[in-house]
């Protein structure tokens, strides 16, 4: 049975860079007692999706992940995910029934570490896409260090940005360098109300104290097209005409979406 | 949650802030409030490094099960952050309480090997702790080294206040809790170091004092006071099976070196490789019993859930009962998609068998140590490995449908001549002879055969302890002449060579057999820029040299010479238990180019048996043959092969 997690990783682990932070959950599963599926061959490896690797350094509440369990899958399958299942070496009737989803829940919440933590789990088809082709958005809470951009009046800078109808960034990537506009994939900016950031301070490992600024991204996310908030936030500097400083930065995800403005967690079924 | 000892900023910065933020699964975290003594155990290189030490996981294992014991870890903070801590004057910290080891009672640091020295005198520079162990004061932690190094300390000596000689499962408690009970009392910093000194294993070098000769040599080496031994006794552990170990291993969030479970099988080697350390310092060999690595290797899986499970000791197919143990692991663990991974392994058809059951013959590649180009210095080094043998093992493995070999030799051997340096190519190429010589349509394209050489340092405690070396040109006309030997080579297309550096080795070769005349040298060169000298990246060797020239230190009196066995060692007054006498025989017997049988076939008196166990009271035949001497298990001890469709 594939199932979508949705967790958080908050804390000192958002030093852990997404490939170590995916070997680290897959160490955790296994600790936990849930029997996940294995590829073959020589080195079995889990057959394991993030939706979207989030950088070192950034925090999030809205993280989603795909894993595929040992598990019978309690909703009828067609013959290509049976056969898909074959492939694997499992049989769907052989395999033993899954505990409920707020027991799988908590076997890996006993074994992930410190600021990670799986909230739900709900069972997705055998072909269904997988988490990282459903992406299309997510939002951000971006915190900013006291010291940064102090003088500057932030809310007319985002209003002055999200009044132009292109706003072209230079992209150098290892392999090329490009000229990308950026303004069809911001869906929304604001800086934020004091209300708000205290609203989701209970998810945060720091004291925002001296972050009493922040702002609210919604981006374009995923394989298609995605703006990461570090790089609108250069775009704001360079419309204030500030120096960026990616390191007074903190980032929160809050969520991320599918088509339709749908939270990736509205998609599948509870078991 | 705990906050970490870097900034936000500062972590942002540096690359891999990962290494810096503890909470690792299976930490120990403890209230300082219920301990009394803080332990910081260093391994001073990276992180990455560190964290696959063993040695540290079974001390931090076996120091936290003390309740009264808060063990933690330090490692060498990488440049960008060394650089940092030092502009902004940020002191070393603990891993795990994000604490300043300067307000621990111990800082322990493992000696791996001679090139992290300057990585030493920056972990206590940027820890805030005086570099000479005479300059520190009551609250400043005892600072302590082991490891192999440690068995020649003394260029070490300044810095450290003493030096733990032999393995930590038998005194370190008592060296723990004399600690405690001498703080309780009230009693100084110097009072326990005197009182120590009267632990067996432990030497405290500023209770000796040294001197030399005008031609350099060491003249004397004496305790200052008549309660301080002459001789200081390496500490063994003679049962292994019931010591303790990481039940509970440490598992990194970041890709380390050793990312798997690590089962030590056994201690010690019995085959007395004339230039290896290892085959010396940690005789006899001592086998860790079945039962207890079963246990190990289940209870370590399941609460590390690594994915990987690799067997650890000198030479893994001398252990007793290898088919049993790949039985068991083969039968319990594939079976849970775990890899099982299988280095130091002798090349035979059994090992073959167990081999293509766990890996994937087409990707991997097999491993010959050779280390020599001819019989004539493979016998000189005493590598019982025949080039029959080799032949045999590689047409065995090509057949088997392998055809990645790889081949390890050293250049820069005692008595080592052209012809042994050809050798190489021709071993190689002859390697490459029993691969074509298979028909062409069982065959898996091309064989693919690495050669690689390092080049030799004499170690003490080593039969070549005496052996000289030589100037950094030289070894590069060494590896050059194998070079063109091996593009002169038929199938030359078919073997890639690849040769280390050779600056390294004459400091390694320097710090290895120094005396305490190299303490400015390497003060001088921490404070002038060395640091992370294992890395080629980082390694300045002129640094080095202009230390020499400061310190007014000949380097090449330590590295050039041929010792004679007359004259006294630095390292002399240490006694490993294999005795001098033995290690002046076997000089003289590689000179004459005689093997020397194994501990298993015939027991050769190194000393050893004094310990009382292991291999040299193993049941012996008429003959003196070991009941447990080596041949190639039977194929039929296999588990059944499982097939795989994939």
């Amino acid at each position: 049975m594939k199932v979508r997690m949705k967790m958080a990783k908050t804390g000192p682990i958002r030093y852990v860079g997404h490939l170590d932070f995916m070997r680290s959950f897959q160490k955790a599963l296994r600790r936990s007692g849930i029997r996940a599926a294995f590829s073959r061959g020589f080195s079995p490896h889990m057959l394991i999706s993030f939706a979207s690797p989030l950088g070192v350094g950034l925090e999030s509440v809205g993280e989603y992940v795909d894993v595929e369990l040992a598990y019978r899958d309690p909703f009828p399958l067609d013959p290509v995910e049976e056969q898909r299942l074959e492939s694997i070496g499992l049989k769907n009737e052989d395999l033993p029934p899954a505990p409920s989803s707020g027991e799988l829940c908590r076997m890996i919440n006993r074994e992930l570490p410190e600021g990670v933590r799986v909230f739900s789990m709900k069972r997705v088809g055998q072909m269904k896409e997988k988490a990282m082709a459903l992406v299309r958005g997510a939002d951000y809470l971006v915190f900013l260090e006291d010291g940064f951009l102090a003088e500057a009046d932030l809310t007319e800078a985002v209003l002055s940005l999200l009044a132009e109808t292109s706003i072209v960034i230079h992209k150098v990537t290892p392999k090329s360098e490009s000229d990308v506009d950026i303004r069809p994939l911001i869906y929304d900016l604001g800086v934020m109300e004091d209300g708000f950031c205290a609203r989701e301070e209970r998810f945060l490992s720091f004291d925002p104290e001296g972050f009493s600024r922040s702002l609210f991204m919604s981006l374009s996310a995923g394989s298609a097209a995605n703006l990461k908030p570090e790089t609108l936030m250069a775009a704001l500097c360079r419309k204030l005409g500030k120096e960026f400083d990616p390191c007074a930065l903190r980032i929160l995800r809050l969520e991320m979406y599918a088509e339709a403005s749908k939270a990736m967690s509205e998609l599948g079924e509870a078991f | 949650m705990k906050k970490t000892a870097l900034s936000d900023r500062i972590l942002r910065e540096v690359e891999k802030p990962a290494r810096y933020i503890g909470k690792e699964i299976n930490s120990v975290e403890k209230d300082p409030e219920q301990v009394d003594i803080r332990f910081a155990m260093c391994f001073p290189d990276v992180y990455e490094i560190g964290m696959s030490h063993l040695g540290i996981q079974i001390i931090y294992e076996q120091l936290n099960r003390l309740p009264y014991v808060w063990c933690e870890r330090v490692y060498s903070p990488w440049p960008d952050l060394h650089r940092i801590m030092k502009e902004q004057r940020i002191p070393l910290f603990a891993l795990e309480s994000q604490e300043m080891v300067k307000g621990f009672d111990f800082l322990g640091i493992t000696l791996q090997y001679e090139l992290c020295y300057a990585n030493i005198l920056q972990i206590l520079d940027l820890s805030g702790i005086p570099l000479h162990a005479k300059d520190r004061g009551e609250e400043d932690p005892i600072v302590l080294g082991g490891g192999p190094c440690a068995y020649n300390p003394e260029p070490l000596a300044d810095f450290f206040d003493f030096f733990y000689i032999g393995e930590s499962e038998t005194v370190m408690e008592e060296v723990v809790r004399l600690r405690r009970d001498m703080k309780k009392a009230g009693r100084s910093r110097a009072e326990y170091l005197r009182e120590l000194s009267h632990i067996p294993g432990m030497y405290v070098p500023s209770l000796y004092e040294v001197s030399y000769r005008e031609d350099q040599t060491l003249a004397a080496f004496s305790p200052r006071y008549p309660d301080v031994p002459a001789r200081v006794k390496r500490q063994v552990c003679m049962n292994l099976s019931e010591a303790p170990y990481p039940e509970k291993p440490l598992v990194p969030y970041i890709k380390v070196t050793q990312d798997r479970v690590v089962l030590e099988i056994q201690r010690g080697c019995i085959r007395g490789c004339r230039f290896c350390q290892a085959g010396m310092i940690y005789r006899p060999l001592r086998e860790k019993s079945l039962d207890t690595l079963k246990k190990e290797a289940e209870r370590m899986l399941e609460a590390s859930g690594h994915e990987e499970i690799s067997l650890s000791s000198l030479s893994s197919s001398d252990y007793s009962q290898l088919p049993e143990l790949l039985d068991y692991l083969i039968k319990n663990f594939r079976s849970q998609s775990i890899n099982i991974s299988l280095p130091s392994l002798r090349i035979d058809n059994f090992s073959l068998e167990v081999m293509k059951q766990v890996q994937d013959v087409k990707k991997s590649s097999l491993t010959f140590a050779p280390e020599a180009g001819t019989q004539r210095l493979r016998d000189v080094i005493n590598k019982g490995l025949a080039e029959e043998e080799i032949l045999a093992g590689a047409g065995a493995a090509f057949r088997g449908g392998w055809n990645k070999v790889k081949l390890y030799f050293m250049l820069g051997l005692p008595t080592e001549t052209k012809e042994d340096r050809k050798g190489i190519a021709h071993l190689a190429q002859g390697i490459c002879d029993a691969y074509y010589e298979i028909p062409k349509k069982d065959r898996n394209g091309k064989c693919e055969i690495t050669v690689s050489t390092s080049f030799f340092v004499p170690k003490p405690f080593t039969p070549f302890q005496w052996a000289p070396m030589y100037r950094e040109g030289m070894y590069l006309d060494r590896a050059k002449e194998v070079k063109e030997e091996i593009r002169a080579m038929k199938n030359q297309k078919s073997i890639r060579y690849i040769w280390h550096d050779a600056k390294g080795t004459v400091l390694e070769g320097v710090l290895a057999r120094g005396d305490r005349r190299l303490g400015p040298v390497i003060e001088y060169a921490y404070r002038h820029g060395a640091l992370f000298d294992a890395w080629t990246d980082y390694f300045n060797m002129d640094i080095w040299m202009e230390a020499f020239a400061a310190a007014g230190v000949d380097h090449e009196f330590y590295t050039l010479r041929e010792r004679d066995t007359e004259e006294l060692l630095p390292w002399d007054f240490i006694d490993i238990g294999v005795s001098r006498r033995f290690m002046e025989r076997e000089w003289e017997r590689a000179r004459e180019g005689v093997v020397t049988p194994n501990c298993r076939e015939m027991c050769r008196g190194c000393g050893s048996r004094s310990f009382g166990g292991g291999v040299c009271f193993e049941e012996r035949d008429d003959k003196g043959h070991s009941v447990n001497a080596w041949k190639s298990p039977e194929l039929s001890t296999l588990p059944e092969r499982e097939e795989d469709e994939a």
